[in-house]
């Protein structure tokens, strides 16, 4: 207990500690701390198509996923998602929902929608051994600020403002930057147009950026990109189309500058499949990625969701033959009970398939529970092997403890 | 090989019983006599069974003992195999177990570049039995326990005349937690993961066809 509650002070100190060092207004460090301590939602997540929820839409403002919830997506998380426990058993779901608000049950005005998330993470390299390494990220700290240009939301401005602590946003640590700013244009239900910077349009966003399918193949947390997204979406399938030219923090010759289209079609309800393919390149080096995805409802709360890929990477200097190799994650979500979920991922990935190269392999399986309103937290297990590609390797294990608040 | 597998799934296909867990109607050890359905509710299923047939990959990792003249060493060694698994499933409502038999083959690698020992894709066989117990959290997730008891054939390569590869013992017991998810009618995905020996880790990951 008492080690819970040294955490919850370590995340406090180090959240109150960069609001105050950095000179923001004491009021708004008082009203994080309390939106700590009363916290209601948390985020969507593609696995949630075994809630019936398939499309990103219903619960973000970008319809492929990630970034902010707006209104809907926070009820249903508080309504449905999160556990109940903290609540009376007299409170309907949607009482509860009505309170998912950023001030609660206090309506904001229609052209602003505020958000605030902050992910933290400690890892325990080789428990147990000598080699142990113990350490504590905070992963992401953002500030969402969303604006409307009228009330039914035809016209957008989402923001995310991010904070990196140790960890490097194009070479600037402890930094404010931009992770995110898009014109939002809803042309009809079946087309939505995005201008700005956001993340590219490509395979299954799940939110662990040090995934396969993430950081690896120019997909990870800070890899946002400037462009333009056509969004065609329709009740059985979408579509995306993608033009992009890197990030604004970025050197000019670290740019990737490409496009990528991605799309899903549902077989029947709960059960998706789709296909991403990527084409960019950069003074530096150039990418190709392809990918099928499939996302499947198993029963209420429970999925399964897998995406299988190759990826080519050309380095742009010297005369470098092209690496082609191959990605694959499966992840399955197991709802026990209302916020409580078991999660299994297990990845592989291969540098390339032409010539002899290591396989690497996790396997992350854990607890992934919603046990209070707004707030999240992971206990996992992570096991990695490593087929070498000449010799053997030993197995590795690590401990990792995952808080995220999403207010 | 090709004989023993075609055997087994001739097997599976001649003595298949029934198929799903959530198909009660089916096959139950509880049938009801035609001239009672009319004036009696059909009496509940108590248990399902089936055949299936199981393919997987099993990895796992272990230590090679080298020995060359007075100097030993410890190297790690990576196994890979495909296997194949004869299975029957007994599912009631909420408990099921099943019990297989499994055969397979792979390729592994062990040493370490510059350290005396080091020896790529070496081949091997394992086969073994695969009994299971599991909780249905629902008709299409269960999760349970295999215990996997393995042996494996292998003959590491020795480098010179003097050196002898000791790959510890060749049978295993090995607990698994395990996951089976029902993806379709007939098919299922199947992961499980337990501790081999101490510092190494079993996984077995496949897809299963039920007849």
């Amino acid at each position: 207990m008492r080690a819970r509650y040294r955490f919850l002070l370590i995340i406090l100190s180090r959240h109150l500690e960069f609001l105050i060092v950095r000179h923001i207004k004491y009021l708004l460090a008082v009203f994080i701390f309390a939106a700590i301590l009363q916290t209601e939602t948390a985020e969507a997540y593609p696995d949630f198509i075994g809630y019936s929820y398939s499309s990103c839409i219903t619960c973000h403002y970008n319809g492929l996923g990630g970034g902010a919830l707006n209104d809907y997506g926070r009820a249903l998380f508080a309504g449905e998602i999160t556990s109940r426990a903290v609540f009376p058993k007299k409170m309907e779901d949607e009482e509860i929902s009505m309170m998912s608000g950023f001030l609660g049950t206090k309506q904001l005005p229609w052209w602003v929608r505020p958000g605030l998330k902050y992910r933290g993470l400690w890892l325990k390299t080789s428990p147990g051994s000598k080699a142990t390494i113990e350490k504590f990220y905070n992963m992401q700290n953002d500030i969402n600020m969303n604006f409307f240009l009228d009330k039914k939301q035809t016209y957008a401005l989402i923001t995310t403002i991010g904070y990196t602590g140790q960890e490097a946003y194009y070479g600037k640590t402890n930094t404010w930057f931009m992770r995110e700013y898009y014109l939002r244009w809803k042309q009809s239900n079946n087309l939505w147009i995005y201008v700005g910077q956001m993340d590219k349009a490509f395979g299954i966003r799940n939110v662990d950026h040090s995934a396969v399918n993430r950081k690896v193949i120019t997909l990870g947390q800070f890899d946002q990109s400037q462009g333009a997204i056509a969004h065609f979406t329709y009740p059985d399938w979408d579509i995306a189309l993608n033009a992009f030219f890197g990030n604004a923090a970025q050197e000019d010759n670290e740019k990737q500058k490409g496009y990528s289209i991605a799309g899903e079609y549902q077989v029947f309800e709960k059960f998706k499949i789709g296909g991403s393919f990527l084409m960019s390149e950069s003074d530096l080096e150039k990418w190709k990625l392809a990918a099928f995805t499939t996302r499947m409802g198993l029963s209420k709360g429970s999925a399964i969701m897998a995406e299988i890929g190759l990826k080519e990477r050309t380095p742009q200097i010297g005369v470098t033959d092209p690496e082609l190799g191959t990605y694959a994650l499966v992840q399955t979500l197991v709802n026990l009970e209302r916020g409580y979920n078991l999660l299994s991922v297990i990845e592989h990935s291969k540098r390339t398939i032409t010539e002899s190269s290591d396989e690497s392999m996790k396997w992350a399986i854990g607890a992934l529970m919603f046990p209070l309103p707004r707030t999240e937290l992971r206990v996992m297990g992570v096991n990695n092997k490593t087929y070498q590609a000449s010799g053997g390797a030993e197995d590795q294990w690590s401990l990792q403890g995952q808080v995220h608040v999403s207010y | 090989m090709k004989k023993i597998l075609l055997l087994l799934l001739t097997m599976g296909l001649v003595t298949h019983t029934a198929y799903a867990q959530e198909e009660t109607d089916e096959t139950t050890e509880e049938s009801t006599p035609a001239t009672e359905t009319a004036t009696k509710k059909p009496a509940r299923s108590r248990s399902l069974q089936n055949w299936g047939v199981s393919l997987s990959t099993l990895q796992w990792n272990e230590t090679l003992r080298v020995q060359d003249g007075i100097n030993m060493s410890r190297q790690p060694a990576n196994y890979n195999a495909i296997t194949v698994t004869l299975m029957k499933e007994i599912t009631y409502y909420r408990w099921g177990w099943s019990a297989g038999v499994f055969i397979g083959s792979g390729r592994a690698n062990g040493g370490v570049p510059g350290e005396g020992y080091l020896q790529d894709k070496v081949a091997f066989t394992t086969y073994g039995v695969s009994p299971r117990g599991f909780y249905r959290f629902s008709g299409r997730i269960n999760a349970g326990v295999t215990l996997m008891g393995m042996y494996k054939n292998i003959d590491w390569p020795r480098e010179t005349s003097t050196q002898i590869v000791d790959a510890g013992r060749n049978l295993y017991v090995a607990g698994l937690l395990d996951l089976n998810i029902r993806l379709f009618r007939k098919w299922d995905f199947y992961s499980g993961l337990g501790p081999l020996k101490e510092g190494d880790t079993l996984w077995k990951v496949g897809v299963n066809y039920r007849f």
